[in-house]
């Protein structure tokens, strides 16, 4: 993995599994139903890479919403959250258990629920890093909108970005398998110091 | 005297190892990374106690624990998780274990939990 010698390797693995037993919790009780969360695959990219990336992991056939939230002051830079409509969908209808409200056919209450989930994530896994680091980040609201291939361009062209964070996650609601792919774009410094985090990780947990 | 340690992340494995050899003097420490492992191990080493992850890929640990309570070797199971839901607590004690920690683990948390299955 680029840029991080083994240990630290190891040492992020398991700072988000820490950080997904929270948002599992989490989700759980938005939800009202047990849930869990496997992260399937996890490495660090260039940002150049990023869209060649994402390419491989898309179902052309398929319709994906892109959620994305900026994160501010001690680590900068911004999380990206591609799921497809069909999981956005099941998840919905997962939520509707506890709001009849809720239709898993509407637009508006797939997207209000997609970005419930993925505001969720963010906060747990950038919140984490914070914590450990006992620094305060702070969060934009996010945004959601249909996945465009140009917009993942866009991002590399504007280049604040060096390295990203690939995260493949899989949240199971009582037999529903929801999948989600996470990016956390981080700015060089905010790279550095996201490796500083881990190297304080490593000191105080495993010594 | 001997202790199985089962999680997936060598990094986990090492602090909780680390924390254990602190206070337990003289046990044998056998390791595996891989869920698959796990049980094969149990019933080779005959462990008088077993610190196990749940969430690993391949198997999950609450089907280890399961087939650890299914034997009639009388070893006490500590679960270590970053799962920290009431019902999955649940479940995994329904299921046997005998004390559940949740990660990040540290030095007091694990002599919590050995004092509880009296180690």
């Amino acid at each position: 993995m680029e840029n991080l010698s083994e240990l630290q390797t190891e040492a992020m693995g398991e700072l988000f599994n820490i950080a997904y037993g929270l948002a599992t919790s989490l989700i759980s009780d938005s939800i009202g139903m047990h849930s869990s969360m496997y992260v399937t695959e996890m490495e660090i990219i260039d940002i150049e890479n990023l869209a060649d990336t994402i390419a491989g992991v898309i179902d052309g056939d398929k319709e994906y919403y892109h959620v994305s939230q900026v994160f501010l002051n001690y680590l900068e830079g911004e999380t990206v959250m591609l799921m497809s409509r069909e999981s956005a969908a099941a998840l919905t209808e997962c939520y509707s258990r506890i709001d009849d409200m809720l239709d898993d056919s509407s637009e508006e209450d797939i997207k209000s629920c997609t970005l419930e989930i993925s505001n969720i994530i963010t906060s747990a896994l950038i919140g984490r890093i914070a914590d450990l680091t006992n620094t305060e980040i702070f969060f934009q609201p996010p945004e959601i909108k249909p996945y465009k291939t140009s917009e993942i361009h866009d991002l590399r062209r504007g280049s604040e970005f060096s390295q990203v964070i690939v995260i493949k996650v899989i949240i199971d609601i009582d037999s529903t398998e929801i999948k989600g792919h996470m990016y956390v774009l981080l700015k060089e410094q905010s790279f550095s110091r996201f490796k500083e985090a881990l190297d304080y990780f490593i000191e105080h947990y495993a010594g | 005297m001997k202790i199985l340690v089962v999680d997936d992340s060598g990094f986990a494995r090492r602090a909780l190892i680390k924390l254990i050899n602190e206070q337990l003097e003289g046990w044998a420490v056998i390791e595996t990374g891989e869920g698959k492992q796990a049980m094969p191990l149990f019933t080779e080493h005959r462990p008088e106690l077993v610190f196990l992850d749940l969430t690993m890929p391949e198997i999950r640990g609450e089907d280890i624990l399961a087939e650890i309570k299914k034997t009639d070797i009388p070893s006490k199971v500590i679960v270590v998780s970053a799962d920290i839901q009431q019902k999955t607590r649940e479940i995994v004690m329904g299921l046997g274990a005998d004390y559940m920690v949740n990660k990040p683990i540290n030095a007091e948390k694990i002599a919590e939990a050995l004092t509880a299955v009296m180690i």
